[in-house]
């Protein structure tokens, strides 16, 4: 291929040229390269495009093979629902954590909230009158209750309780307690208009415990009146007295269960 | 570029509209073929083929192959001088161009881009070559050729004896005043081309053309 006018126009304009030359060299210079490495450039460049994965910007371009379009096609539309995909996923991962939450929050046990609420229950339960000389919130049952008791206490029933010391606190016991349920009868008697009352601030009595307790034997129910006290919650102690003694009318109460 | 293209919108309507600038054509349709604004295969240069071939146009690698494949084997021929080895470089001087195909940019001439491919592999194959009858000759290593100049002076005069003779003497030059005027010979490269293939100076690529044609006209003188 010699210098033609092109070459020249962006030639600087000292090229050496000679054309004679130019001339013969293109009159010999006829080789080419043998077909069977024609075909395999040819191929070499033909299988390059075929794997070759193309961008859709490239649809201008002709001759294209038909597989490579397919294949072109395919992952565009693979790519297209790849966003569309991840952000539902995000959604539904995202509502699901939302929900689980919630619902573990829902069932997670608040005995301080059932507590407090209690506590605001008996607080606003109308406390009835002491009596003078009586221990606060006693009850004392009846003679009948009295007389079975004592024979409880002094062993009559229990024959296997045969220590002193054991004795003489169910015999100083008794009196008290007898003393405690004649108040809490006069008192019952005194004021059968705050009966209803105490009934309601009784059932108002916070409700977790005395489920808790309904199948526990009396001296359970001692001792949480005792712990009720000790932390200083009275209300909450005297409400489950309450409760304690309807569940438990024949049972002696305790004075330190009072106070 | 060419200043019209050949718009032919069905088998038997043929016109022929002026060319804006680069352009391409849609060949899908048996007869709406081309539309204004497009060129053929043929029309298109040759950086616009080669971008059509990165975006996957295969005719248009065919179009660029068809177009250089005479003058970059003859180069590598001439180089070489060693016809196994000039269709192996080949071959891979093409197969190197498929590879880079992605990252082709049109920042110079497509046969800048080409040749200098093949000037590196050229350059692997001396390298590799020992002291053998493919290295190229020295710089002043020139035998004279084996003519009987004083048998049928007009067979000497004929024009095949010349265009012999020449390849004759081109052999006989150094590897790089051969490979300058082969250059522009086969691939109608300027000086400043020349210098971007074969990596070195304007200056320097000048002298080199301007010594293969000194010795080349000398050559042809002393023959006739």
């Amino acid at each position: 291929m010699a210098m033609n006018e092109n070459t020249r126009n962006r030639d600087s304009g000292d090229t050496p040229l000679d054309p004679e030359l130019a001339g013969l060299y293109r009159a010999a210079a006829r080789e080419e390269p043998p077909q069977h490495v024609d075909a395999a450039v040819l191929a070499a460049a033909r299988r390059a495009v075929r794997s070759q994965p193309r961008s859709l910007d490239e649809s201008t371009a002709g001759g294209r093979e038909p597989r490579a379009d397919a294949v072109r096609h395919a992952a565009g539309a693979g790519r297209r629902w790849q966003v569309p995909l991840a952000l539902a996923a995000v959604l539904v991962l995202s509502v699901s954590i939302v929900t689980l939450q919630q619902e573990g929050g829902d069932s997670a046990p608040t005995p301080s909230r059932g507590e407090s609420a209690g506590a605001v229950e008996l607080r606003d339960a109308p406390i009835p009158p002491e009596e003078p000389g009586a221990p606060p919130l006693a009850r004392t049952p009846a003679p009948e209750r009295q007389q079975e008791r004592l024979r409880a206490e002094t062993g009559a029933e229990h024959p296997a309780r045969s220590d002193p010391a054991e004795n003489r606190r169910s015999a100083a016991s008794a009196p008290a307690a007898s003393r405690a349920e004649e108040q809490g009868s006069a008192t019952d008697r005194a004021s059968p208009s705050t009966r209803p009352e105490k009934a309601l601030a009784e059932r108002a009595a916070p409700a977790a415990p005395a489920p808790l307790l309904a199948v526990e034997p009396p001296e359970k129910w001692g001792e949480k009146i005792l712990d009720l006290r000790q932390q200083g919650r009275a209300a909450e102690a005297d409400a489950l007295l309450a409760e304690f003694r309807q569940r438990f009318p024949d049972h002696a109460v305790p004075e330190e269960w009072t106070r | 570029m060419p200043s019209t293209l050949t718009l032919r919108d069905s088998a038997d309507s043929v016109q022929r509209v002026p060319a804006p600038g680069l352009a391409r054509c849609r060949p899908d349709g048996p007869r709406a073929y081309c539309v204004a604004g497009m060129a053929t295969l043929a029309e298109r240069d040759d950086e616009t083929l080669m971008l059509d071939y990165r975006a996957g146009d295969v005719a248009a690698f065919d179009e660029l192959y068809r177009r250089h494949k005479g003058g970059l084997y003859r180069y590598l021929l001439r180089q070489s001088r060693d016809a196994a080895a000039a269709a192996e470089m080949f071959q891979d001087t093409w197969m190197n161009l498929v590879r880079a195909r992605a990252n082709y940019q049109p920042t110079a001439k497509f046969t800048t881009y080409l040749y200098r491919l093949a000037h590196n592999r050229l350059v692997d194959h001396y390298r590799r070559q020992a002291h053998g009858a493919s290295v190229p000759l020295a710089e002043d290593a020139m035998e004279e050729p084996a003519l009987n100049r004083h048998e049928q002076p007009e067979v000497r005069y004929e024009r095949k004896a010349l265009a012999a003779r020449v390849l004759e003497l081109l052999e006989r030059l150094p590897a790089e005043q051969r490979e300058a005027f082969v250059l522009q010979q086969e691939s109608d490269l300027t000086v400043e081309e020349i210098a971007a293939v074969t990596g070195v100076n304007r200056e320097t690529a000048k002298s080199r053309l301007r010594y293969a044609l000194a010795k080349l006209r000398a050559g042809l003188s002393e023959w006739r």
